[in-house]
Parts: structure tokens; sequence; C-alpha cells
């Protein structure tokens, strides 16, 4: 008998049939990649292992999970802790408290380990992911990348059987994809990593890979997907920043001192696209809110056809498509968002129809990967005539990212790409330019 | 949803409902020019009453005016606001029952808002010899203001987030 | 947002152990609402302001005093109102424009706001949001309630940067030429996106094993040098108080 066996049946109370007789037997030990388009089921298949679903998300469960002799879904949820354990998707949605140092002792208290134990895996931990200095440091002054490294940490130092990790390579800069991967080929515990997309930090990792269809699982089938060539249409406008500096404070704490990015010379035409790489942390978003008008720079002048436009003015005209796609909706419904951007109800149709949404659903209830789809929807209406796609192709298929890329490219809408994935960068057409020690450059 | 462990379900709601009202409190800040400040806290204490009923509203709107005075520097006034606060939502979330409440009982729901935060403040400041009663009274109109506003603004930020977030009535206990 | 007061030192004050700051604080603040003589109002009102001064330097001292003087100002502003009927000590044709008593009740009210301000803040400036938890835990404060804070302590930050960004990605929206942003949407929009938080916060603490443990005993915190010698301060210091006439 295989070491770990799922058999799992589910449906939402208010949504369709999820997985349906997905059937999954692995042994102790195994690395997986579990690789379908985002909406498949693969989160909910996550917090159903851990038990989040059905206890606070609630459908129609059937089926069994067996660890070794454990039935594990008949255990309480904590009892899950030494089998199972996940790093979310929404690293927001599973942090708890406003320490480093609190956020990772929390769950070995739980486990009741005694302090010298406590420190060690602590430390160990903290070291893998390079969070030691933060150890005293307040969660919300975290980026993105550092958060997701944080929960990392925090499985790693519970270590239990079964890691899930959902999305995790998302927000990584390529050093820290390169440092997980290291970390996950050290384990002698299983594996599941789930992802929508291949990753080139994946190769030789996983001894399989699999997908999800219609909620069940079968092999996965490489695709060549080569990414289509972007068709691209010239236009007039031309958006522009010279001498620009920026300032951002970055942490309360004198230790870690505020940062800089000087760019002397900054183009984007219209009909172009324009690739954007660097670090966690190096000034990519600080950039995007300067030039889409929401962070003050420091000196210097942005300009679009050569007249100097002021801050507030900058947001009617430069479309920016954030991180966390929640951040940017507020309606209840897919279509009142839709309306919201005064198009016509032709237009909206339209634009639905191509980012495939469906207009009754509820903003609150879609997955990431649907919720970014409808970002990219909202932008796409409100016609504006440059676009910063901030990490987008994260938790959204490969085609389903170049669908979004070639819609906005048809309409002759200047963009700016936002990625840490090599692959992408290199199928794109038109420069690349990279921060890096506070300043641009151009790479080939 | 299970019955097993209501606890954890129950510290997250209060923890996060109370940091709902705290940032409400503080976000939003006129400074008044006899100290203290006007604010939407009362729009997130009335919306604590009427989404999750009068114990949650109790601590989460006493607690979170609270963890705002101390947060915002003015550690003085913590205890004082944490009582008012808190039988300001006690109250109203036994007026307000669900969806079952006429507009009278809404209106029942204000007035109490109404009287509860001018008169706690005016009766509590002078009784613990915080000020002198000349000036608590020179607060009353800008309270009654604020939470007369808060009451209201607090039912349609209920009514939009049922609207948006089908699930709410589930989180209540 | 920031929802830490603390700064960083090493003066004495910030090396004095949470547990007697905690039994000084609270027993300071108790005793001024009990003194009656001036000398005694006096010392309420300048000793918290001292220490602060010592431990965290002038610019920090003024700030939180400076926020008290708009009340303060009122206050004097409102002392002919005050007992009028007292002892006259300043009279304009006749009328008296201050009374002994007046002075004197507007004097404790100011008295005693700053002494319970300052000495509540300086347990902020000192001692880091999660230390002063820890401390209460050492007093009995339940498992629970501790916890409930420390979460409360995460999501006010993150609350308030969620509502900055959803502001800004509001105002992207906007038609040209309009300015600010909507409020009843926008918070609206952030009360969604914090109710939403609360059945995945939820799970994710029992993901974590809370639940697990049955007894939850004080976490020991290490005993400083002259642990004693503080807590004989802590209660002194107080105390005495009451006996200045």
């Amino acid at each position: 008998m295989a070491d770990i066996d799922i058999e799992l049946t589910f449906k939402y109370s208010h949504g369709k049939d999820v997985l349906s007789s997905f059937a999954l037997k692995a042994e102790r030990g195994e690395h997986i990649l579990l690789l379908s388009p985002p909406e498949s089921g693969k989160t909910t298949l996550a917090r159903i292992l851990t038990g989040s679903i059905p206890e606070y998300i609630s459908g129609d469960l059937h089926g069994h999970f067996r660890f070794q002799d454990q039935d594990v879904l008949q255990m309480d949820i904590p009892e899950r802790i030494k089998v199972i354990g996940r790093v979310s998707q929404n690293t927001d949605e599973m942090m708890l408290f406003s320490s480093v140092e609190e956020e990772i002792s929390f769950p070995l208290e739980n486990l009741g380990l005694d302090e010298e134990e406590r420190e060690k895996r602590i430390s160990y931990a903290l070291g893998l992911f390079g969070l030691e200095k933060y150890r005293k440091v307040s969660t919300s002054e975290l980026s993105g990348g550092e958060k997701r490294r944080l929960m990392l940490s925090v499985l790693f130092a519970v270590n239990p059987e079964i890691y899930i990790l959902d999305e995790a390579f998302d927000e990584l800069s390529p050093y820290w994809r390169k440092k997980l991967r290291e970390a996950i080929r050290g384990l002698e515990h299983t594996v599941i990593v789930l992802a929508s997309h291949m990753l080139e930090e994946y190769e030789g990792l996983f001894s399989c890979t699999l997908s999800i269809k219609d909620g069940s699982l079968e092999p996965y089938v490489p695709q060549l997907f080569s990414f289509p060539l972007l068709h691209l249409k010239e236009g007039q406008s031309l958006l522009t920043a010279d001498d620009l500096v920026i300032k951002r404070e970055h942490r309360s704490s004198s230790e870690f001192s505020s940062f800089s990015v000087t760019i002397p010379h900054f183009e984007l035409h219209e009909g172009e696209c324009l690739t954007l790489l660097g670090e966690n942390g190096s000034g990519k978003s600080s950039l995007s809110r300067v030039l889409s008008g929401l962070l003050k720079e420091e000196g210097g002048t942005v300009a679009i056809d050569g007249n100097p436009i002021a801050l507030k003015n900058r947001r009617s005209r430069v479309a920016y498509l954030m991180q966390n796609p929640y951040e940017e909706l507020f309606l209840p419904t897919v279509l009142d968002e839709a309306k919201s951007t005064k198009a016509s109800s032709f237009d909206i149709s339209k634009a639905l129809d191509l980012f495939s949404l469906d207009p009754d659903d509820y903003v609150q209830e879609l997955s990431y990967g649907r919720a970014k789809m409808l970002q990219a929807a909202v932008f796409y209406l409100l016609d504006r005539r440059f676009a910063i796609l901030d990490e987008m192709d994260n938790a959204l298929s490969s085609d389903g990212f170049s669908s979004v890329l070639q819609a906005y490219a048809s309409k002759g809408i200047g963009l700016l790409v936002i990625t840490h994935d090599m692959s992408i960068a290199s199928a794109l057409p038109g420069r690349k330019l990279m921060i890096e020690g506070g300043m641009i450059h151009e790479c080939k | 949803m299970g019955e097993k462990n209501r606890t954890a379900l129950r510290i997250s709601l209060v923890a996060i409902m109370t940091a709902v009202v705290a940032v409400f409190t503080l976000i939003i800040r006129i400074p008044s020019p006899i100290g203290g400040y006007i604010s939407l806290c009362d729009a997130a204490v009335s919306f604590a009453a009427y989404a999750f009923g009068p114990f949650t509203g109790l601590i989460a709107g006493g607690l979170g005016a609270a963890f705002a005075d101390l947060i915002g520097g003015f550690p003085q006034w913590a205890v004082i606001s944490f009582i008012v606060h808190g039988i300001e939502a006690f109250l109203m979330g036994l007026v307000i029952r669900k969806n079952s409440s006429s507009i009278a009982m809404r209106i029942l729901a204000a007035v109490i808002a109404v009287v509860i935060v001018s008169g706690g403040y005016l009766l509590l400041t002078t009784l613990f010899g915080l000020t002198v009663f000349s000036e608590a009274i020179l607060e009353v109109p800008g309270n009654i203001a604020q939470s007369a506003v808060g009451a209201v603004i607090g039912l349609l930020l209920y009514t939009g987030v049922r609207k948006a977030y089908r699930s709410l009535d589930d989180l209540r206990w | 947002m920031n929802v830490s007061s603390y700064i960083y030192g090493t003066s004495f004050y910030h090396r004095f152990d949470v547990r007697p700051k905690i039994i000084f604080t609270l027993l300071f603040s108790a005793v001024i609402f009990l003194m009656s003589s001036w000398t005694g109002f006096a010392i309420a009102f300048f000793l918290p302001m001292a220490i602060m001064l010592l431990s965290v330097g002038i610019k920090e001292t003024c700030r939180c005093y400076l926020r008290l003087l708009p009340l303060f100002l009122i206050l004097i502003l409102f002392i002919p109102l005050q007992e009028r009927s007292g002892y006259p000590i300043w009279t304009m044709n006749g009328i008296p424009v201050m009374t002994e008593e007046g002075l004197w009740t507007t004097f404790r009210i100011i008295a005693r706001l700053g002494g319970i301000s300052g000495v509540l803040m300086l347990l902020l400036l000192t001692e880091r949001n999660e230390d002063i938890i820890k401390g209460l835990r050492a007093f009995h404060l339940p498992y629970n309630a501790a916890l409930t804070a420390s979460m409360i302590l995460r999501f006010i930050p993150y609350l308030g940067y969620l509502f900055s960004e959803i502001r800004d990605s509001m105002s992207l929206r906007l038609e040209e030429g309009k300015r600010g942003y909507p409020i009843i949407p926008s918070i609206t929009a952030l009360t969604v996106s914090a109710i939403r938080m609360i059945p995945c916060t939820a799970s994710a603490l029992e993901e974590r094993g809370f639940g697990l443990r049955r007894s939850h005993k004080e976490q020991h915190i290490a005993r400083p040098e002259h642990y004693f010698t503080q807590w004989a301060i802590g209660v002194i210091i107080p105390l005495s108080l009451l006996l200045v006439r």
C-alpha cells in the first residue's frame, strides 16, 4: 500500500464541482509537481488536505486521505500539523502576528517543543530563507517576497510529513527561487508543488508531474508552449521620465536605511512592449507607482508627449495593475466592476468574453487567477494609453497571460511588463530594462 | 461549519473587527480644536453591532476604540473609550436583529448611539476628573454629529458588505 | 501606519523589567486620582516627563506633550468659568475673573491628564508591544486574550496599508480631471477585505496547531539583575506619593 493515498470528490456549496474522483497515490518522500491552469482546483485540494475545507468554507466532501496508517480527514485540523502543512498563494491570508519571531514560534509552541528545540528550528528556518536579521522586525514592514520567505520558514520550521507549496515560487526573485529549489531538493519529506505554469526552476526537481483536468488527476502532457508572438500596434503617444529620483522609506528601524533609485532617462512608446526586471525590493514597484501617479518622485519630471504631467493627472493616463488583484476590485459582482468603467454594454460583453469572465460571478469568491483576469479586463475597458503589469504572470497560465498581453497590445497600449520569469522575459518582444543597486540599465 | 472549534473563529473575528474599528478611528482623523479628533469610529462600531450582534460588538467596538487611543497617542482616554463604545455597540446590537429590524428600530439604534456616545463621554470625563464640565459640554455637539453620522454610515456599510460578501451572516456567533 | 511607539534605547527606564514597569504604570495612574496636595500633583505631572526626557530624549517628549497642549489651553481659557463663588484672586471692574478654587480645579485636572498620559506613553515608548503583552501574561492575562491582542497589532497596520492601496487604486480609475476618492465605496471595500480574512485567519490558527495544547503556562521571562529592587521601586514610588502633603 502506498504511504499517501488520496481519493476525493468535492463540490462547493455555492458552486460547481471542483474535484471528481481525484485520486493520488504516492510514496513518502516523493516530490510532486501539480501543474494546471487557475481554477482547476489546486488551492481547493490544498485546503481540503489541511482541513480548511470543509471546516471554514463549506461544501460537500467525499473520499479519503490516508497517510501511512492515519486517516487524516477524520483528524481535527490542529492534529494534522505533524502530517501536513501548506504555504498559501496569498501570504497575507495566513499571516497572524506582528513580529517575525512570534509568527514562527507560534506553531512550535503548539507542538509542545522545549525552548532549546524551538530556538534550533527557528534559527535554522530563518537562516534557510535569509531572514535572520528580521527576527525582531514587524511583519507589516516586510515586502511581498519577504512575507513569502517568512511563510516558507514557518513551514520548514514545523517540518510536517507533507509540504504543500501553493504557487510558492511566486513573488520570489530568481535568487530566492533557486534557494527554494535547493531547500526542496534537500527535503526527505513529501513535497507537493502546485503551479499554474512551468518555471525553469522546476526542472529535474520532481519525481513526477501531474495535472488536474475536469476535477481528476491525470499525467501532465508537456505542451511545447511557445509564447505567441505579440502583434504590436504602433501609436503616437510617448511617456517619458527624466532625471527621476525615487526615494522610499523602507523600514522604520534605523538598521534598514531608506533606498533610492535614480533614472536618468526612461521612455515608453504607445504600442511598445517593455520588460522590467530586478530583485525583490529593488524599486520596480516604486517606479511603477511614480509613473502611474501614486508615489511622489523626489526629483525629475514625468511627461507625456513632452508635456510634464502632474502626479494626480498621471492616474487617468497610466494604468497600474498591482500584484494583488483584490486590492483593485471593490464591487460585488464582475458585471458591477465592468460597468463602473462606464464603457458601453457592447464593449463590456466583448471584454468579459475576451478575458473569459462570467458577469454574474461574485468578485470576493473569484480565485486569485480569475481576479487577475478581472483586474486586466477593468483596465482594458478604461482604455488607458499606457499600462504597467506588475508580476501579472504569477497565478496565470502561460496562455492566459499571453492573451492578456495580446488584448492590450492590439489596442496599441504601451506596455511595461514586470516579471521574475526569465523565459517570459526572453519571449517578449522589445527592450528589457533591469533595476539593480538603485540604477536602471538596458540589458540584452 | 462544524461546531468543534469555534474558539479559533471567535478569536479571528474579534481580532479583525477590533482592527477594523481601530483603523476607521485612525485613518480619517479630523483634529478637533478641543483635543481628540473626529473620526469614523462610530461607523465601524455600528457596523460591528449590526453585523455580529451585541457581544462581538461590545468587545470589538470597545477594544478597537481603546487601541486607537493607545496607538494614536491619547492613552489617557483608552479606558473611557472602551466603556463608551463598548456599551454603544452592545445596545445597538441588542436593538438591531439582523434583517428583521424595522425602520423604527434602526432609528432607535441611531438614537442610542448618539445618547451613549455624547452622554457617556460627558459623564465619564467629568466623573474621572479628566476635564471640567464646561469643556466637556463643548465636546457634546461634535460627539452627537460624529455618532449620528456614524450610525447611518454603519448601516450603509452593512448593506454594502452583505451584498459583496454573501456569507457574512455565517460568521455570527 | 505604525502601531508601535517604541523608541530604541538603553536608558535606565528601558532596562527596567516590563513586569514592575506595568505595576508602576498602573499604581501611578491610580494614585493620581487619590492625591490632594499641590506638591503631589506637581510631582505627578513632572515625574513622567522627567523620566521621558531621560529615556527617549527631548524630541519625543515634546511630541508627546504637544498633543495635549490644545486641551490644556482650552482648560486654562475656561478657568474664569470655574467655581465662581470661590475666593477671588483676580478681579476686573469688581467682577471676579479667577477664583482660587477655580485655579485649583484646573491645575488638578491638567496635572492628572498630563500625569496619566505621560506615564502610559512612557510604557509604550520604552517597551515593544509584544513585550508588554508578555508582561501582562505574567499577570495571568488569559492566553487567548494575549493571542487576540497580538493579532490585533498585526491587522491594524495591514488594514491601514490596505486602505491606502484601495484609495490609490480607486483614484487610478477616476475619469480625467476628477480628484479624491469616493469614501463609502472605499470603506466598504476595506471592510469586505477584512471580513474575508476572518475564516482564512481562523483556519491559519488551527493549521498552525492552535488548540493542541490544553494548558498554557505563562512563559518564563528571565529575571534581570536587581529584579526585586525594581519591584520595590515600582511599588514604593507611586505609593509614597500618597504621603506628600
